[in-house]
């Protein structure tokens, strides 16, 4: 059986291939197009709506509540070292008049020499007129030693009294 | 109306597009993409239809074109005439439904029953035919054949399409032609075979 050797010319004269039928798309198609694509621009300006909110919320955050959030650190620039360690002597001093004498341990020994030391930094700083912020550390130090030991005392009272 | 070589009103890809039509459309107007769709709907449909044998593919295709069009016409720059651009992005539009298909062989019946209702040709029967044969090559062969032999793209055109050798195109449009003969010999006995040399 030989093979069919018909050349494309003769197959588009044969089967009239070139008269193709030529179809119409839906009368609708074109809606349906112009349809999708609203939709689409539609569901793209909800996103950038949302996405515009998010950066605003967020630009918003880091306009006015950030600093607030930072403001902690502001505020412990600002303490006024040498006020607060003068307030804490008055709190030991009234702690002690109220518990009478006692002997002190270990720990309170260690924060009075420590306190001690640090009077005498301070006392140095003054005479040679040193930086501000040189003070405020020793002040701040004196009144870290100065919480320290009426916290130890504290516990000492409480259970003086148990 | 734009001619072409012939003198004829420009048809299908090769019709001509206003600047104003164009400049409408590149700032979003969507009336004038209403017009291109007009202009070339059709012809994206019936290159779609040709090649993937479904009307309902095919037109999913038209809307897909279309959106691309929609979304990407401002990157249009004229160097070629809009048809053209717009043809190259159907034909790779239906390359890549090729691609991402398991092509059915079988004759589609709703192609067949389009393809009835509308043909103008003096013998309706023989074009349905014609029609039939053609969506019984698997659906690469038949990209092959309406390409090249419809559309008018070298093989070299082709291997750059399909990511393939020229060889492969023409090898494809070799067997395309040879299955085709086979199914005439087989399928139509009943209308007279042109003269073989």
């Amino acid at each position: 059986m030989s093979e069919p050797e018909l050349s494309f010319h003769e197959l588009t004269q044969h089967l009239r291939l070139r008269e193709l039928p030529v179809g119409e798309p839906s009368p609708d198609l074109w809606q349906r197009i112009a349809d999708t694509h609203a939709g689409r621009m539609r569901r793209a300006r909800m996103r950038r709506g949302i996405i515009g909110s998010s950066l605003a919320a967020l630009l918003l955050i880091a306009v006015v509540v950030a600093p607030k959030w930072l403001e902690p650190s502001a505020v412990e620039r600002e303490v006024d070292w040498q006020a607060r360690a003068q307030a804490l002597e008055m709190q030991l001093r009234a702690l002690r008049d109220s518990s009478g004498a006692h002997g002190d341990n270990a720990g309170a020994l260690e924060a009075q020499s420590e306190i001690a030391r640090v009077d005498d930094a301070l006392q140095a700083a003054y005479d040679t007129g040193a930086a501000r912020d040189q003070l405020e550390l020793l002040w701040k130090r004196r009144s870290e030693l100065l919480g320290a030991l009426i916290s130890v005392r504290q516990r000492h009272v409480e259970i003086s009294r148990i | 109306m734009a001619m072409n070589d012939t003198g004829e009103p420009a048809a299908g890809f090769a019709q001509r597009v206003d600047a104003m039509t164009l400049a409408r459309a590149q700032a979003g107007d969507m009336q004038a993409f209403a017009s291109l769709y007009s202009m070339f709907g059709r012809p994206c449909f019936n290159l779609a239809l040709r090649i993937l044998g479904n009307r309902a593919q095919a037109e999913d295709l038209v809307q897909e074109i279309f959106l691309k069009t929609i979304g990407t016409i401002r990157s249009y720059r004229g160097e070629a005439p809009f048809g053209s651009w717009l043809k190259r992005m159907a034909v790779n539009a239906v390359i890549d439904q090729l691609r991402g298909q398991r092509h059915a062989a079988e004759t589609d019946s709703e192609s067949l029953r389009m393809a009835e209702a509308t043909t103008d040709s003096a013998n309706p029967a023989a074009v349905v035919d014609a029609w039939s044969l053609l969506q019984r090559l698997p659906a690469r062969a038949r990209a092959v054949l309406v390409l090249h032999e419809f559309e008018g793209y070298t093989h070299a055109e082709l291997a750059a399409l399909f990511g393939q050798s020229e060889s492969y195109s023409k090898s494809i449009l070799a067997r395309a032609l040879k299955r085709l003969g086979e199914l005439v010999v087989s399928n139509d006995e009943s209308m007279p075979c042109p003269s073989r040399n």
